[in-house]
């Protein structure tokens, strides 16, 4: 009976064990994407299948589209402020804030103007597959989420 | 024919005692089934063959739970992943956050 329990007690062991070298090793690679400071840009590589060419291009593109993206972020941030400062400042819509308004949405669309550039210049450098799942998942976070027009007109 | 034909009904010897002993023998052995459990598990089972299967069995198992434990939780850490990624190509997404 003694041996018996040994052996169970080894197979807890063992399974235990298994589990979580197994868990650890199916893991480790999405735990360092997350860790690491360009986590965004390895997991691109990863899940659009880049090569190390393509993933070269696509870095450079990424490091060239970075200094617009921060003037842009920049200038957005200011515009919010200016917009809000307006709306507070008034219990009615002064040709201010309509003026600021129109400047705010213009500046959006520019943002996503460029960044659906950016995505598209992307994109071109992918397999054709892999160009589509990556357009695909971009192109529903640049435009806002909803509704095709005949279902709304339906509901 | 008829008239001289008789019935025998007389049970055989030791029908009665018989008949006890197999309800015994019967009742005995349902009883015993945990004890022949625990006395195949002391003898049988740790015998190489039982333990080594019983050992790569657990061992599979394992490895395939935390295999399908694995994919939920890269699934998770791939939308974060995504959604950083987004993030870093996406001027509206910091306008905002600082505003």
């Amino acid at each position: 009976m003694k041996r018996a329990v040994l052996v169970l007690v080894l197979l807890a062991i063992v399974s235990a064990a298994g589990y979580f070298v197994a868990f650890h090793m199916a893991t480790s690679s999405a735990k360092h994407c997350l860790a690491h400071p360009d986590g965004g840009m390895i997991w691109l590589r990863n899940a659009y299948h880049l090569s190390d060419a393509q993933f070269a291009r696509v870095a450079q593109m990424h490091e060239e589209y970075r200094p617009t993206c921060a003037r842009m972020c920049q200038r957005i941030a200011a515009a919010n402020e200016k917009l809000a400062a307006l709306i507070a400042s008034s219990a009615t819509v002064t040709p201010e804030t309509e003026a600021a308004l129109k400047e705010w949405a213009l500046l959006q669309n520019e943002c996503r103007l460029a960044m659906l550039q950016h995505v598209y210049a992307v994109s071109a450098e992918m397999n054709p597959e892999d160009g589509r799942r990556y357009l695909k998942m971009a192109t529903a976070r640049i435009i806002v989420p909803g509704m095709a027009h005949a279902s709304l007109l339906e509901k | 024919m008829l008239s001289a034909w008789r019935v025998e009904a007389g049970v055989p010897p030791r029908f009665q005692a018989n008949v006890w002993a197999q309800i015994a023998a019967r009742e005995s052995s349902r009883r015993s089934l945990g004890k022949q459990l625990a006395d195949w598990f002391a003898t049988e089972f740790c015998k190489p063959r039982f333990a080594a299967a019983a050992v790569a069995f657990s061992l599979a198992a394992s490895v395939g739970a935390a295999y399908l434990r694995a994919q939920d939780s890269n699934a998770v850490r791939g939308r974060q992943l995504e959604a950083r990624y987004m993030e870093t190509i996406n001027p509206l997404a910091h306008g905002s956050h600082s505003s």
